[in-house]
């Protein structure tokens, strides 16, 4: 009988090691995968990018992308991801109630030197470290991609790569620090809520943008002496199309990263989570993203009738439910991004009436839009909890003051830097690309290559 | 700071780090690699332009 016990017990114990194993193993696969799928996102920039840009600025475009998102994610590598875990309860760095934040801690997992660099490399005990971070710098790159279009065809090249990683690997972050952390301030103090990023990603890169457009200027010919607009046509609406339904594509594994699974010594309690400890399901986001993307383009499509604004529609679609993906029910996922859709060209519109050439709407399709739903959550899910798992006693419920104090704070973060950097790059004559050669185009003054050097005529077929 | 050498893989059961130096030397050199990429980018760019005007 003893000898029995024995054997079962061995087998359990034997049972329950490869259930963590199996469990580990797909948890470390989950946020892998989610890597190229965000990459995605960054086939989807490219293409869209070019397309909206004129033949001669075509390639000068995509190499603005390329770089963009390397240099995101090295930088990210070298600081960013500690400023994520050093600055949740504000500047000072002091630790957080859930004793994973502060300068101290970052210093222990963050830093590629020293003996937190066994987090920040090849290690046979560590499954987790390499996929969040590689999901995050995911995250950084494509909200510094975000800022991208928005300034195509007169920004210099490597002006552009430092205001993306300011972008990428510090402003952004910071946003993700106090407003998508569990120790966060704007989410202990404020019950700030925003599962899918509308707000700390969309909005602060969207705004950003807007700072960087002041001292940038428009592109010349945009405006006229009466300060009407011309309407700059890019060389390829289809690959400009297809470029948004790819970011959309990879829209997918930015939201799947979103979520915390369960089972793993850094998991929340319960069977699946948000970054938040609040409870949700993959289900919810099956559901959530491909109605807020037909809500998007059907309402970008009542008045446009316009396939740029339709697919601009769809991503204003997603970022308008993004902050509550994991609590609407679909219905209201239906009408609130077909609100997005249709109140998408009236806002860039606006902002053209500004003087301010938003080359592709990334100012309103991300930021305006991206408050915009930031204070739709605060609307429809007041009362619902904003911290679930481990939350200490007093934590704020989500709420609409709560939601504009944060939709405030990412206006903030993204705007005042972005401002400051190009007034700075702009004094150092590495900002603007001279009238002079923004008339001749980008490509034939600075790129080695051509992009169509047989024209886009194809030959008459010899086979009939 | 925890490189090492080993004969098996059964040895390995932590962080691995290979090279001369440690990780933050490789780390430094890394960073300086990027800025004299991104002035050398600037400076070309620059030159571009001026040719242009």
């Amino acid at each position: 009988m003893e000898e029995q016990i024995a054997l079962l017990t061995a087998n359990l114990e034997a049972v329950t090691q490869a259930a963590q194993t199996t469990n580990t193993m797909f948890a470390e696969t989950y946020y892998f995968l989610s890597i190229p799928l965000m990459m995605i996102i960054h086939a989807g920039f490219l293409a869209y990018e070019m397309g909206a840009t004129r033949l001669k600025n075509t390639l000068s475009s995509g190499i603005k992308n390329l770089l963009a998102f390397a240099f995101t994610i090295i930088t990210f590598y070298f600081f960013g991801w500690w400023f994520y875990w050093a600055l949740p309860t504000g500047f000072t760095g002091s630790e957080g109630y859930m004793a994973i934040s502060g300068i101290e801690y970052a210093n222990a997992i963050a830093l590629p030197w020293g003996d937190s660099a066994q987090y920040m490399g090849p290690n046979i005990a560590d499954n987790a470290s390499g996929v969040f971070w590689g999901a995050f710098a995911l995250f950084a790159a494509t909200t510094a991609s975000i800022m991208s279009g928005a300034l195509i065809e007169r920004v210099q090249t490597v002006g552009f790569v430092v205001l993306a990683i300011v972008l990428g690997s510090f402003a952004w972050v910071v946003a993700a620090a106090w407003g998508w952390h569990a120790d966060g301030w704007l989410v202990t103090e404020w019950g700030v809520h925003d599962f899918g990023a509308a707000g700390l990603v969309h909005a602060v890169a969207g705004f950003f943008a807007l700072g960087v457009l002041f001292n940038l200027g428009p592109r010349v010919g945009k405006f006229n002496a009466d300060g009407s607009a011309n309407h700059i046509a890019g060389h390829n609406m289809p690959l400009t199309v297809v470029g948004l339904m790819l970011i959309i594509v990879g829209f997918f594994g930015f939201l799947m990263a979103c979520i915390i699974l369960p089972g793993e010594s850094w998991s929340w309690a319960g069977t699946g989570t948000t970054i938040y400890g609040t409870r949700m399901t993959l289900s919810a986001l099956a559901f959530g993203i491909v109605l807020a993307v037909s809500g998007g383009i059907i309402g970008a499509w009542v008045f446009t009738r316009d396939p740029f604004w339709m697919m601009s529609g769809a991503l204003a679609g997603i970022i308008s439910v993004a902050s509550g993906l994991d609590i609407y029910f679909p219905s209201q996922i239906i009408i609130i991004s077909m609100i997005a859709g249709i109140i998408l060209k009236p806002c860039a519109d606006f902002v053209e009436r500004c003087g301010i050439d938003d080359a592709v709407g990334a100012v309103t399709v991300h930021g305006t839009i991206g408050i915009f739903g930031v204070l739709m959550l605060g609307v429809m899910a007041a009362g619902y909890p904003a911290l679930d798992a481990y939350a200490p006693e007093g934590t704020p419920v989500i709420t609409f003051t709560g939601q504009l104090v944060g939709s405030v704070v990412f206006i903030l973060l993204g705007i005042v830097p972005g401002y400051i950097v190009s007034a700075i790059l702009k004094a150092m004559g590495m900002l603007r690309v001279p009238d002079a050669v923004q008339l001749k185009g980008l490509d034939v003054v600075k790129v080695p290559a051509q992009a169509y050097p047989e024209g886009m005529t194809s030959p008459a077929s010899e086979d009939v | 700071m925890f490189g090492f050498s080993f004969d098996s893989w059964a040895d390995v059961t932590g962080a691995m780090y290979i090279g001369v130096g440690s990780e933050g030397t490789w780390t430094v050199i890394a960073v300086v690699v990027c800025v004299v990429a991104l002035a050398m980018g600037a400076s070309s760019e620059k030159a571009h332009y001026d040719k242009h005007q």
